[in-house]
């Protein structure tokens, strides 16, 4: 290799941060002029849901931990953030502190991953998602039971109130680019390859000297520390925050957005996220049958594409890839 | 390599008191019908199964050992059945390979990707020599591993291994699955590793690419050690060819086709 590629290919990495903060930038700016009113709102909540499906992307679509708890660890941060931030605790901090919470919650998840496997981690998730919102339901003095507890102070960033959904609007598109980043930065590093590997192969993993137990901890780290922002963002978003947002329905329509995203892809979980939440949400409108619809549009969407949003993305690429082959050729031949 | 080995699964026991020493440098084999307890013995070295006895390492002694320590001391592996995800493409999986060989912290990993990449940049180069070290394509990095013929696999197996640099390789059942011209490339290209240095330990059924390769084989039969020695001298042994070798085309028992005849001098 000749010492001008070396010098440069440090740049490698960079470009991938370089196309992150372009994507940001451009969707912070133009996304709200776009979308207004409900439309926005559900950009917003798109954006949250898409930060705790990167979280469930780590922990499930790349490590096969089957987890339906990222609802109600969204809950942990969501809890987290606002208890702090109202006992006067600045605003950059509380979100912090809002994804230390989430993570630590997740990470029992992750030393209890070792010892059970499949199924029996399925419940054991459940009966953690269930604690919470029990917890959160019936801890009056603290949460407020099912009335939910108010924040008290919007945050401010430059001096601008996050209150209106356009304000909060950039802010819910940076924070999902930078977890999108980070993820994809840990999905193609080692640290990602010894994920995938452990999830399909454990064996494969411990030969290549990896401490299987150790990387699935951590990765439940991640993903709690996202699903901890995401419920941070949250209650930014909504100043208000209840049982009835971290339910069980919330956690299964994270783990649809990973299924459909397939293969562990963050690009996928971000699309995923966006015609899910679309379908959640924005069909609200139509009451009863939105509902029918969004049932049956998840029961489409599985059997379409049972690869999931990774495996469209594959033909496509395939079919590219094999089209300009075969124009090459031609031009060639010519 | 294993003393006094015992393995038992429930009431069955797979392996009842196999002592196996492997001398460096040398490619030593594991021969034996199905059941014998052959991809035991690897199982056990691996850490994979419960088992009583002393397993050495490279001079340790690892009986307690969680496997990724063991694998860390030098040691590598492949399977007889590569189960590989069908999200890792080939570079992924030969990275896998190089993993153990890397220290630094996952999160420093993935917050500066950049410092890594002058390491990547040093793996590219070493899985281009080593997939060209066993006469694989370099332009299947990028191919996922599951869209491979099984052949290709095994190799591509053989080569993650590689990456971990060993100074032990223990292969399982390395020729099944692969045809005859793949078979007789693998024998030459292990040979070519040995002789810079490899020591191997091969469990197989392949009589012929044992007795062409090895320098010392083993046999088991129903969880015991027979026998062990050099390979024209164990493979026409009554008791060897009555455990295993009764029904099958035994083309070895008779010294024309003996394995110095094969170009391989058993030293």
């Amino acid at each position: 290799m000749t010492s001008a590629v070396r010098a440069v290919s440090f740049l490698v990495p960079a470009r991938r941060l370089i196309v992150f903060v372009v994507g940001a930038v451009a969707c912070a700016i133009f996304l709200p002029v776009i979308f207004s009113g409900l439309n926005l709102l559900i950009v917003n909540q798109a954006c949250i849901y898409g930060i705790a499906a990167l979280g469930l992307n780590v922990i499930f679509g790349m490590t096969s931990l089957l987890s339906i708890a990222q609802a109600a660890l969204m809950g942990v941060g969501a809890y987290t953030f606002v208890l702090t931030a109202n006992r006067g605790i600045g605003f950059p901090a509380t979100v912090v502190l809002a994804c230390l919470g989430a993570a630590i919650v997740s990470a029992i998840t992750g030393l209890i991953s070792t010892r059970v496997r499949s199924h029996y981690f399925i419940l054991i998730t459940l009966a953690l998602a269930e604690t919470v919102t029990l917890v959160a339901a019936n801890d009056l003095s603290l949460t407020g039971g099912d009335n939910g507890v108010a924040l008290n102070t919007i945050p401010t960033i430059f001096g601008d109130s996050l209150v209106t959904p356009a304000a909060f609007a950039p802010l819910a598109i940076a924070s999902l680019f930078l977890v999108w980043y980070l993820a994809e930065c840990l999905r193609t590093s080692r640290f990602g390859v010894a994920l995938r590997a452990i999830s399909t192969d454990e064996y494969l993993a411990a030969v290549s000297g990896v401490a299987i137990s150790r990387y699935r901890l951590a990765a439940t780290v991640v993903g709690g520390a996202f699903a901890g922002l995401a419920g941070a963002m949250l209650a930014i978003s909504d100043a208000f925050i209840g049982p009835q947002n971290f339910q069980l329905d919330t956690g299964i329509l994270l783990l649809l957005m990973v299924v459909l995203a397939g293969g562990g892809s963050n690009t996928g979980t971000v699309i995923a996220s966006a015609i899910l939440t679309y379908l959640s949400q924005g069909l609200l409108t139509l009451a009863a049958v939105g509902e029918l619809i969004y049932g049956v549009a998840i029961v489409v969407l599985l059997i379409a594409v049972p690869d999931g949003l990774a495996g469209v993305g594959h033909l496509i690429e395939r079919q590219v890839r094999t089209g300009v082959r075969l124009l090459t050729v031609r031009v060639q031949n010519h | 390599m294993v003393d006094e080995l015992d393995v038992s699964f429930g009431g069955i026991h797979a392996l009842r008191g196999v002592s196996l020493s492997v001398p460096l440098g040398a490619i030593y084999g594991i021969v034996g019908p199905n059941g014998s307890g052959k991809t035991t013995v690897l199982n056990a070295v691996s850490g994979f199964v419960r088992s009583s006895g002393g397993i050495h390492v490279l001079g340790h002694s690892v009986s307690r050992w969680p496997s990724h320590r063991r694998f860390g001391l030098g040691m590598a592996r492949t399977f007889q059945v590569p189960k590989i995800s069908h999200t890792l493409t080939v570079w992924e999986l030969m990275r896998m390979g190089d993993h153990g060989r890397r220290d630094r912290a996952w999160w420093k990993e993935t917050l500066a990707p950049w410092a890594a990449a002058r390491e990547e940049r040093e793996t590219r180069r070493r899985v281009g020599d080593t997939l060209e070290s066993l006469g694989l394509d370099t332009g299947l990095l990028d191919t996922r591993v599951q869209t491979l013929a099984q052949g290709i696999i095994k190799m591509l197996d053989v080569a993650r291994a590689l990456m971990a640099a060993p100074t032990l390789l223990l292969l399982d059942e390395p020729t099944a699955g692969m045809n005859e011209a793949e078979i007789a490339n693998l024998a030459q290209r292990l040979q070519a590793l040995n002789a810079a240095g490899l020591t191997i330990a091969v469990v197989e059924h392949n009589i012929r690419f044992l007795a062409g390769a090895c320098h010392i084989v083993a046999v088991l039969h129903v969880g015991r050690k027979i026998c062990d020695g050099r390979p024209e001298e164990v493979l026409i042994r009554p008791d060897v060819i009555e455990a295993y070798l009764g029904d099958v085309d035994t083309g070895f028992a008779d010294p024309s086709h003996a394995p110095e005849n094969q170009g391989r001098p058993a030293s």
